[in-house]
């Protein structure tokens, strides 16, 4: 069997094992199972624009805090549900992908100055959704629990969340396993690699990457819905402060950037670990599972800087059916 | 709005600006011989804040005699790190550079949040609650000396650069490793010196700023990403470019706090920055 079907197989197996585990776990764990699903999905989909495209994006908070804020918002006031919201989410987080992205691809910024400037288009953004009382101000917005139900997005227990994440990283993977394979995700890896190459063979380097980014923010903003309701509550410090996404970043980085397993297994890898630590270790001298996540990156980058699933594509020795090393370009100088 | 406050703002955001300006002095050092990003900068500038609480606390010693410790401590950290870090780190893609020094942020700063908790701390010094009185003009005393120290600083690695012979062996790492090497110069020892340097002068920079700062594990990220917006907006790799860029946010900070509410008033600088960048990518003096 092909490599792809086996890719296939194994998300499939690996799905239903996971459907197991609200009944196995108890409830401390699935939560530490939904914050890890909830990573991986944000690693895939952010790894659409990092890994795939190459370009390196601290914008995603402005994505993420649109889907949460827009759905907290919508059902406090309107009791809208928030699916309606997290669509709403979308519609905002989109276009404002889109903006940065054509920004920085008609001032022509190099990597270096497009990471600097998502980075402060995400300040910029913490800094103007705290300052608006009608967005929550500094506190956010306390989502009160109501009806549950799937509609209201609310439910009594953790497993239906869970579920939903389930489903949701798991539709994400299938997508982006379809993605590698199509003619668009082609040409994301071959802007990445070589932007003025790609475009001397025709491909439209703005174009792709304005649609990847256009379903990086999309999928982005879902999860910003997921996680406002989840933990039935949004502010700006959790959703548009560097630190989640610095994680999300380098979770994808340690398990293989522009891969389809890697930004998974980092998630699923580290994820857990964290949180362990943070529950034992923690306790007694607080940071300590930042640290040893300090030490995994530096040790990673050092080691295995092909992430984990780079250690196991050398080892199983795969003749290149890809072009060379995921994540890694030819410096083209800042 | 009466031009004492305006002036008052202006002379506030220059003095800060001159930290700024110093800080971004070493990020450049670093990244015109490297090419490498640190985001860990701004993490050890907060090591050294660390370290002069601890002197203080436990030698009743005032942070600015700390300089004197903290500035061989942590050159000689800047050795380490450069050897066995970042050497390996010169051909290595940007986002590799990224990952490693954002673990090394993890790890510094997780160290500093377990030995002194994550609550926000200050550091008294002999000077903190003086002012001093220029005209109708009123300066916390620190950030006068802080200020005075970094123009003295500055003007003095200006100086190192442009007159000494290490200067110039750094200046023509920069600008040509190969044709450097070349002429016989031993790069790699120029580079670990300066990198070394670089650190170091965070050992000054950190205790200056303490004064004006309350201390938490937590800030040594922003500081590093100000900074490198500081550089990027006087253009990457130019020295002059990082102490105007450093002047110029300083100064837009602190008009910032002024004109607007303060959960925003943070916003001038970064907007400040985004525009500039959009009209000018290389930043106001770069060369990159």
């Amino acid at each position: 069997m092909t490599r792809g079907m086996r890719d296939l197989v194994f998300l499939g197996t690996a799905t239903l094992a996971f459907t197991a585990a609200p009944v196995v776990l108890s409830t401390y764990w699935q939560h530490i199972a939904i914050l890890t699903l909830l990573f991986a999905y944000l690693c895939a989909a952010w790894n659409l624009v990092g890994g795939y495209v190459g370009a390196f994006s601290f914008a995603h908070p402005l994505f993420f805090a649109s889907g949460g804020y827009a759905a907290a918002y919508l059902a406090i006031h309107y009791k809208l549900s928030p699916w309606l919201g997290m669509l709403v989410g979308v519609a905002v987080a989109v276009p404002i992908g889109l903006a940065i992205d054509t920004l920085a691809a008609r001032f022509r910024l190099p990597m270096l100055s497009y990471a600097l400037a998502t980075m402060a288009f995400s300040h910029m953004g913490l800094f103007i959704v705290r300052s608006v009382p009608a967005l929550g101000g500094i506190n956010g917005l306390y989502i009160v629990p109501g009806t549950s139900g799937l509609w209201r997005f609310q439910f009594e227990t953790k497993a239906p969340f869970y579920y939903l994440i389930l489903a949701g990283t798991a539709g994400l993977a299938l997508l982006v396993w379809w993605f590698e394979r199509s003619k668009l995700g082609l040409e994301a890896r071959v802007v990445r690699d070589n932007e003025r190459a790609a475009e001397a063979i025709g491909v439209n380097a703005l174009g792709t990457r304005l649609r990847v980014t256009a379903a990086s923010a999309a999928l982005t903003a879902a999860a910003g819905t997921f996680y406002g309701q989840f933990a039935l509550y949004v502010d700006p410090v959790s959703f548009l402060s560097p630190q989640l996404f610095i994680q999300v970043i380098l979770f994808t980085a340690v398990g293989g950037m522009g891969t389809l397993w890697g930004p998974i297994v980092g998630a699923l890898v580290l994820v857990p670990v964290g949180e362990i630590l943070r529950g034992t270790v923690s306790t007694q001298y607080p940071g300590a599972h930042q640290l040893i996540y300090g030490i995994v990156f530096v040790v990673v980058i050092l080691l295995m800087p092909q992430g984990i699933v780079g250690v196991f594509r050398r080892r199983g020795g795969r003749a290149g059916s890809r072009t060379g090393r995921p994540g890694v370009a030819p410096a083209e100088g800042a | 709005m009466e031009p004492q406050i305006l002036l008052q703002t202006a002379i506030s955001g220059l003095l800060f600006g001159s930290i700024y300006g110093l800080i971004a002095f070493g990020l450049t050092l670093v990244f015109a011989l490297t090419r490498l990003l640190n985001f860990s900068h701004g993490s050890f500038m907060l090591l050294a804040m660390y370290i002069s609480l601890v002197l203080h606390n436990i030698f009743r010693l005032d942070p600015y005699a700390s300089i004197l410790i903290n500035v061989p401590l942590l050159f000689g950290i800047g050795l380490l790190l450069f050897r066995w870090l970042f050497a390996r780190m010169m051909e290595s893609h940007l986002i590799m550079v990224v990952q490693l020094t954002l673990g090394l942020v993890f790890i510094v700063e997780s160290l500093l949040q377990m030995t002194f908790t994550a609550d926000p701390i200050t550091v008294p010094t002999a000077i903190s609650s003086s002012k001093i009185y220029l005209g109708g003009i009123i300066v916390r005393t620190p950030l006068l000396v802080a200020f005075a120290v970094a123009a003295v600083l500055s003007s003095a690695l200006y100086w190192m650069l442009h007159r000494t012979d290490f200067g110039r062996f750094i200046r023509a790492s920069a600008q040509d490793p190969v044709a450097a090497a070349l002429m016989g110069i031993n790069v790699g020892r120029v580079r670990v010196l300066a990198f070394a340097l670089a650190i170091g002068l965070l050992g000054v920079t950190g205790p200056l700023a303490i004064p004006m700062w309350v201390l938490e594990p937590s800030i040594g990220l922003e500081l590093t990403l100000f900074a490198f917006i500081v550089i990027v907006l006087g253009g990457l790799g130019s020295f002059l470019g990082a102490f105007a860029g450093g002047l110029l946010v300083g100064v837009a900070e602190a008009f910032g706090h002024l004109l607007l509410p303060g959960t925003l008033a943070p916003i001038v600088p970064y907007a400040l920055f985004v525009i500039v960048l959009l009209f000018k990518p290389d930043g106001l003096m770069g060369e990159a």
